[in-house]
C-alpha cells in the first residue's frame, strides 16, 4: 500500500514542481487554444506566444523562487 | 527516412537516454547502498522486480496509447512535456545559479545507508525484505520518470523502440561503470545533464502541444532545433542573471 501511494506522490510531483509553474502553463495553453480554435487567429502567431509564453513562465518562476530564498 | 523524420527519432533517442543517465545514476546510488549493506542478492532481485513492472507498463501503455486520436494524443501528451521539462529545466537553472545546491549522490548514498539502518532497527523486519522493498521502490520511482519520458517522445510516430533502446542504453553505461568503479558515480556533471533534458523535452513540449492544437510549425519537425536552441539561451541567460543577482548584497 505505502509503493502505491509513493507512486502516485511520484507521479504528482513530476508535474507539478511548483504550483504556479503549473497553472500558469495550464493557462497558456487554454489561451492559445481559445485564440486558435474560437477566435481563429493565425497559427504560427499562436504558436509563438505559446514559445514566448514558455520562455516568460520558466524566467518567472527562477527570479520566484530565488527572491523567495534571498528573504529567508 | 526523411531529413525531418530522422531528426525527430534521434532527439527521441536522444532525450530518452540523458533523461535516463540522470533518473539511472540517481536509482544506482540507493542500490549501491543497499547492496553494500545487506548483500548484492536483494538489491538484485528488489531492481530486477521493479525493472520488469517499468517493462510491463511501457509494453501495455506503449501501444494503447497509439489508439488515442493522434490530436488529443500530442495536445495532452505535449502539455505533460510542458510542465514536466519547464520543471525539470526550472530546477537545472536554480542549482545553475547557486540558488538550491547540486544533487550529492555521496551525500544521498550516505543518508540512504543510515535510513536502511533506522528503518530495520525500528520495524525489526528481515533485513533482506526491507533491503529487497528499498531497492524496489529506488529503481521503480527513478524509472517511473524514465518511462513517462520514453512513451512522451515517442507518441504518435511509433518511436517506442529506438527511445526505448536510448533508455536502455544509458541503464547498460551506468550499470558498467558502476560494476567497475563500485562508489555512486558522483561526478556524473548531473545538472548538465538536467539542463539538456529540461531544454528538450520543454521544446518537445512545445511542439507536441502546438501540433496537437493545430499549429502548421515553419519547417516542420526540424523546428525543434530552433526550440531547444532559444530554451538552451533562455536558460542560460536566466542562471547567469541569477547567480549575479546572488552576489550582490542584499539592500537592507
Amino acid at each position: 500500500m505505502e509503493i502505491i501511494k509513493d507512486v502516485l506522490v511520484e507521479l504528482f510531483s513530476m508535474f507539478v514542481t511548483d504550483m504556479r509553474l503549473t497553472l500558469t502553463t495550464l493557462g497558456l495553453v487554454l489561451v492559445a487554444a481559445i485564440m486558435i480554435m474560437v477566435l481563429q487567429v493565425n497559427s504560427s502567431i499562436v504558436g509563438l506566444i505559446l514559445l514566448l509564453g514558455c520562455f516568460a513562465i520558466v524566467v518567472e518562476a527562477t527570479v520566484r523562487e530565488t527572491k523567495a530564498r534571498r528573504k529567508l | 527516412m526523411g531529413i525531418t523524420t530522422w531528426g525527430m527519432e534521434t532527439a527521441a533517442v536522444l532525450a530518452a537516454f540523458l533523461a535516463s543517465l540522470v533518473e539511472v545514476v540517481e536509482a544506482f546510488t540507493i542500490v549501491l547502498a543497499v547492496g553494500t549493506l545487506r548483500g548484492w542478492r536483494p538489491a538484485g532481485l528488489g531492481s530486477l522486480a521493479a525493472l520488469a513492472v517499468l517493462a510491463l507498463t511501457v509494453i501495455v501503455f506503449g501501444p494503447l496509447i497509439e489508439l488515442v486520436p493522434i490530436h488529443a494524443l500530442q495536445l495532452s501528451i505535449g502539455i505533460l512535456l510542458l510542465l514536466f521539462g519547464m520543471g525539470w529545466l526550472r530546477k537545472a537553472i536554480l542549482r545553475s545559479a547557486g540558488v538550491i545546491p547540486l544533487h550529492d549522490e555521496d551525500l544521498i548514498f550516505a543518508k540512504e545507508s543510515h535510513h536502511l539502518i533506522d528503518e530495520a532497527q525500528r520495524k525489526q523486519t528481515s533485513l533482506q525484505w526491507i533491503a529487497g522493498i528499498t531497492a524496489f521502490k529506488a529503481v521503480l520511482l527513478e524509472g517511473l520518470e524514465v518511462v513517462f519520458i520514453v512513451i512522451a517522445v515517442s507518441a504518435g510516430r511509433g518511436l517506442i523502440w529506438p527511445a526505448s533502446m536510448g533508455a536502455m542504453a544509458a541503464l547498460l553505461v551506468v550499470m558498467i561503470i558502476g560494476l567497475i568503479i563500485h562508489k555512486p558515480l558522483s561526478r556524473v556533471p548531473e545538472n548538465t545533464l538536467k539542463f539538456a533534458v529540461g531544454v528538450m523535452l520543454s521544446s518537445f513540449g512545445v511542439f507536441w502541444t502546438g501540433e496537437g492544437l493545430g499549429v502548421d510549425w515553419p519547417g516542420r519537425d526540424l523546428i525543434l532545433i530552433a526550440f531547444a536552441a532559444l530554451f538552451l539561451i533562455v536558460g542560460l541567460i536566466t542562471a547567469r542573471s541569477l547567480k549575479s543577482t546572488l552576489a550582490k548584497p542584499q539592500k537592507i
